[in-house]
């Protein structure tokens, strides 16, 4: 009877304690995106006839040029981006972890400065210093006498060039962390026996370091899929980020049911890449347990 | 160590220039926009332009900007919608950090994969059925709507997770065979012991909370009401995006709360984000 008493007690604990964060969880975001899904594929309800099935909606986005073109801008954005941020933090990170002189930590604080700059300021600086006129314009024309500067601003390219410099925070911590996983007498065996940098690197460091890797991936895909604040102050007018192309489609063009449609779809895709992610997550604690 | 990769002087060379040269890039648009702040109107659109301001320091775009845009009432909004989400993450994190991490109830894991779940939806997708349900709820224009459904944080939750697992389960143990209940044996005994984790995860949600723009922008149109962020924004739709002199100034007003926790946590980061797992452990 004490034991059922205390299974009992332990049962209401683990419950109470997880309720509040479910409860917001359930009604704040579980709640209306499952609405919103329902609504993109009901009819449009009008007086005396019941609502039905329909995937119009999403055949609709995608009959329409500018959205498609959106999402396919959308995706090319993420995907160069990711692969823009993986090749500027590797070395970095390679760097911090493998370095503890003092330059190491003056490029720890300069590699996590953007993780405090909030994103409308980092536009604003951005604009000053790549915009026309800007730093790099004028210090490319008083130094070099060059005049073909082309600014990124109001181009795809700012937009990527923005959204490296604000992941590159979360993409180095994470990798740090993950290399610092990686002993030294491992590398120090392979350098040993003759094996280059880049043999270490391919063959030892990254084959151990996969999982980090496949987090940090994860999450900047997603992170940069959904990203709004940059595309909105820095990115062209068309094509558009999808973040940017929900919000104006529901506030600007108040067309409700069509934003939500982005938005479900723009979830699917997402979804593919978080479930790789929890699946990453919930095997290594399987592993564990 | 740093020599089992670069063993070559000329590889050390190309290395130090290429962290001279991600500094200037890190560093030199935040440098560019104080001196902007400072400067006259006209000193920021002459060409060539110079470094340093060459008349005086302008210090009055600050007052400026304080007379034309109500950014001290938004820089008090912020502060307190980041304070309360702040409040809201630390304590429901640690509350679901430790039941997930030593309560074995069932579902434990489903929750918890439901939890992680959160983290894979971005925040575009969730704009439009946020709004409608704050709508109904009567919160728009109300600071309420950018507090409430930000109490709660997958992320924290995962981070004070691992760090309570990371503590042996005899301490609490021994507390409950002293006679604490559980409550105790967390406040008394687990939360001093992850107070790193904890101040991670505070300075973590408050660059996150007050950088926030995209839901502000959305669901607050009251001047009185909006956020820092927004202010900027106002400031420069105000004069059609000319008076970056001010911009800045409002730009370097509304950085410095950042900037401040910046200089005291940064430290804290590499050991945060590596308690939480991710890095692999």
């Amino acid at each position: 009877m004490a034991t059922r008493s205390r299974y009992l007690n332990t049962l209401f604990a683990g419950y109470a304690l997880i309720a509040p964060p479910l409860i917001i969880l359930v009604l704040l975001i579980f709640y209306p995106a499952g609405q919103a899904i329902v609504r993109t594929v009901m009819t449009d309800q009008e007086v005396g006839i019941a609502a039905g099935l329909t995937l119009d909606r999403y055949f609709n986005f995608f009959a329409d040029p500018i959205a498609r073109s959106n999402l396919w801008f959308t995706i090319w954005v993420t995907v160069v981006t990711t692969a823009l941020l993986f090749l500027v933090c590797f070395p970095l990170s390679l760097y911090l972890r493998f370095s503890s002189s003092r330059i190491a930590g003056i490029v720890q604080v300069l590699a996590l400065f953007p993780l405090f700059v909030p994103g409308v300021i980092l536009a604003f600086a951005l604009i000053r210093y790549l915009g026309p006129r800007g730093t790099v314009d004028t210090f490319l024309r008083i130094v070099f006498n060059y005049t073909g500067f082309v600014t990124p601003y109001l181009k795809p390219s700012g937009i990527i060039f923005a959204l490296v410099w604000d992941h590159i925070p979360f993409t180095v911590l994470v990798l740090t962390a993950g290399l610092r996983q990686v002993e030294d007498s491992v590398i120090e065996a392979a350098r040993d026996v003759g094996a280059s940098g880049l043999r270490v690197f391919f063959q030892i460091v990254l084959p151990l370091i996969q999982r980090p890797l496949l987090i940090v991936f994860c999450l900047n895909m997603i992170g940069i899929f959904g990203s709004f604040t940059i595309p909105y102050l820095l990115g062209p007018a068309a094509p558009q980020m999808m973040g940017v192309y929900m919000q104006q489609t529901f506030t600007d063009y108040l067309d409700r049911s069509g934003a939500e449609t982005q938005a479900v779809l723009s979830f699917l895709i997402c979804s593919v890449i978080g479930a790789l992610y929890v699946r990453t997550v919930t095997r290594r604690r399987g592993e564990r347990a | 160590m740093a020599q089992a990769f670069l063993r070559n002087p000329f590889e050390k060379f190309l290395a130090y220039l290429l962290l001279c040269g991600l500094g200037f890039i890190m560093i030199f648009p935040f440098f560019y926009m104080f001196i902007s702040s400072v400067k006259p109107h006209a000193e920021i659109v002459q060409f060539p332009p110079a470094l340093l301001p060459q008349a005086s320091w302008l210090w009055s775009n600050y007052a400026e900007v304080l007379k034309i845009v109500p950014i001290g009432t938004q820089l008090l909004n912020s502060a307190m919608v980041t304070v309360c989400v702040t409040l809201g993450w630390v304590i429901t994190s640690v509350l679901a950090g430790y039941a997930f991490a030593r309560i074995p109830f069932p579902g434990a894991n489903t929750l918890f994969s439901m939890y992680l779940g959160t983290l894979m939806v971005p925040f575009a997708v969730l704009l439009v059925p946020m709004y409608l349900l704050m709508s109904w709820l009567g919160w728009v224009d109300k600071l309420a709507a950018l507090i409430i459904p930000w109490l709660f944080s997958a992320y924290g939750t995962f981070l004070l997770r691992q760090a309570f697992l990371g503590l042996p389960k005899e301490l609490e143990e021994a507390a409950l065979i002293d006679g604490a209940n559980r409550w105790g044996a967390l406040f008394r005994i687990y939360v001093p012991l992850v107070y790193p984790a904890i101040a991670t995860l505070a300075t973590i949600s408050f660059l996150y909370s007050w950088n926030s723009f995209t839901w502000p922008l959305v669901v607050i149109s009251n001047k009185e009401l909006k956020v820092v962020t927004q202010g900027l924004m106002d400031l420069q739709a105000l004069y059609g995006g000319t008076r970056l002199d001010l911009v800045m100034a409002g730009s370097v007003m509304a950085v410095m709360p950042t900037l401040m926790v910046y200089l005291a946590a940064q430290r804290y980061f590499i050991e945060g984000v590596a308690s939480s797992g991710m890095g692999g452990r």
